[in-house]
């Protein structure tokens, strides 16, 4: 498996994809017109986890800011981690967010119910 | 409070104002959006020039503005048009008044000079190297009246300790004449913007480029602004939701997306309105959704906005309204839109608002 690293600009994240600790990270405001484009390396990632299958994968999920086409993409991710949990693989999502921000834990709130993965709420 | 209207607009090609703060990255912002023009009369070639003119006016406002609060920070307004191939470029801001006089005396000198004389001045200063405290010495002003081959416009406005200072350029793309808009026009324009609580106003072709220019300065002024908190966020939400939906699935016409976009803050009310146009079948898909939201109430459309989300990523060209659905959710239903015909193309407005 390779390591991916996205940098960060002003309108997408960061974005580390890591096979050695078995990391997906994501930290910065994310609105990009093309959301799509912008996933699919990462959604190509986890599905090769299905024949690369760790223990455990961590995701952890710093996203201060994210447009509503990011919100598709994130379910679809969300969606392939649910399989692949089911598949066996330990699944960790940790969704960070402001103390007073509502409005990004409200919409990890949403994605928790919406998927049977395991969501850790974490102040920043 | 009365919104702005948007045929303050409908005869140009290019329109964009912008009444707040100066900071330095804003420059690069407004000169890449104004270089969004890509109709037949726009920049083309003139595009370097254009933006050298809009840079220099920029370095007016940051360089000698003087503030009118307390804090360390310039305020001012510009604007840039384009009708037909004539640019006008209009900025505002305000200056110490004891300096006026010796500023107009500069004005009138260079609009006093023909372009030979303007180039010998200009070679004169530099050799000299005289520079002022702010780091100019008129150079800046020589420059622009070079650049356009026309007199300066400007006036001022005194308010006590401070003068306003309203200065406007004109530049033809083909060096003709062209008509030239009275700088008393755009003063009387950006009072107008100001009196709307209009913080950017744009007019133009909403291509990827332009959409991610305007998120930036959207950004700034709502979502890094601390003191509007979770209010500013939700806005920014709403903009971002709007104006993308502009850049993505306005209609185009001649590979341009035609559309309007202004945001204002007034007496604490955040508001945004936008205008694109659209084809018939969206204009259906749009009346049926927001007809779908019209009686529910904010759980139904939490519910909604999630079925509506798990439907869309079946369909990767398709959103199924999930965009929209959620601006009805941030503005807690303040979301007004119309459909008209307008030249045998269908126009969509949107007017969303928040209050802090």
């Amino acid at each position: 498996m390779e390591l991916i690293k996205i940098e960060k600009t002003d309108l997408s994240p960061l974005v580390l994809l890591d096979p050695d600790n078995w990391t997906i990270k994501m930290n910065g405001e994310c609105l990009p017109e093309d959301a799509r484009g912008f996933f699919t390396p990462v959604l190509d990632w986890i599905q090769k986890l299905f024949e690369n299958k760790p223990k455990k994968l961590e995701l952890d999920l710093n996203l201060p800011y994210f447009n509503s086409s990011t919100s598709k993409q994130l379910l679809k991710m969300f969606y392939l981690l649910e399989e692949l949990s089911e598949s066996g693989v330990v699944v960790n999502v940790v969704w960070n967010h402001l103390t007073d921000d509502d409005m990004i834990l409200e919409k990890g709130e949403e994605f928790d119910q919406m998927t049977d993965l395991e969501f850790k709420f974490k102040q920043i | 409070m009365e919104k702005l209207s948007f045929d303050s607009f409908d005869e140009l090609d290019l329109s964009l104002w912008y009444c707040g703060r100066f900071e330095d990255n804003l420059t690069e912002n407004l000169i890449d959006l104004s270089e969004s023009d890509n109709t037949e009369s726009g920049l083309g070639k003139s595009k370097k020039k254009i933006s050298f003119l809009m840079a220099e006016s920029f370095q007016n406002i940051i360089r000698h503005g003087a503030t009118e609060d307390k804090e360390d920070e310039v305020t001012g307004s510009f604007g840039i048009t384009n009708k037909n191939g004539v640019f006008h470029i209009f900025s505002s801001n305000f200056v110490p008044t004891t300096v006026v006089d010796s500023l107009k005396m500069k004005l009138d000198e260079v609009n006093g000079l023909n372009q030979d004389e303007l180039k010998a001045k200009y070679r004169n200063l530099l050799d000299k190297g005289v520079l002022s405290d702010k780091g100019g010495a008129g150079l800046g002003l020589i420059e622009m009246a070079r650049k356009t081959g026309r007199k300066l416009q400007y006036s001022f406005v005194p308010n006590s300790d401070l003068t306003e200072f309203n200065l406007q350029l004109a530049k033809s793309l083909d060096d003709n004449d062209g008509v030239s808009t009275d700088i008393q026009d755009s003063v009387a324009f950006v009072e107008n913007l100001k009196s709307n609580g209009v913080l950017l106003a744009f007019k133009g072709d909403f291509d990827s480029d332009t959409s991610d220019n305007m998120a930036r300065m959207i950004m700034e002024n709502t979502l890094k602004d601390k003191e509007l908190g979770n209010t500013g966020k939700r806005f920014f939400h709403v903009a971002i939701e709007l104006l993308q939906n502009i850049s993505r699935h306005g209609q185009q016409l001649n590979d341009k997306t035609d559309g309007v976009l202004i945001v204002s803050k007034l007496e604490n009310q955040l508001c945004i309105q936008t205008r694109n146009y659209i084809e018939f079948d969206q204009s259906e898909k749009i009346k049926e959704i927001l007809k779908g939201i019209e009686n529910l109430n904010p759980e139904e459309i939490t519910k909604l906005y999630k079925t509506k989300l798990k439907e869309s990523i079946k369909n990767e060209n398709s959103n199924a309204g999930v965009g929209l659905i959620d601006v009805v959710r941030s503005t807690n239903g303040n979301l007004d839109f119309s459909i008209s015909e307008k030249k045998g193309r269908l126009q969509l407005t949107f007017t969303a608002s928040i209050r802090a």
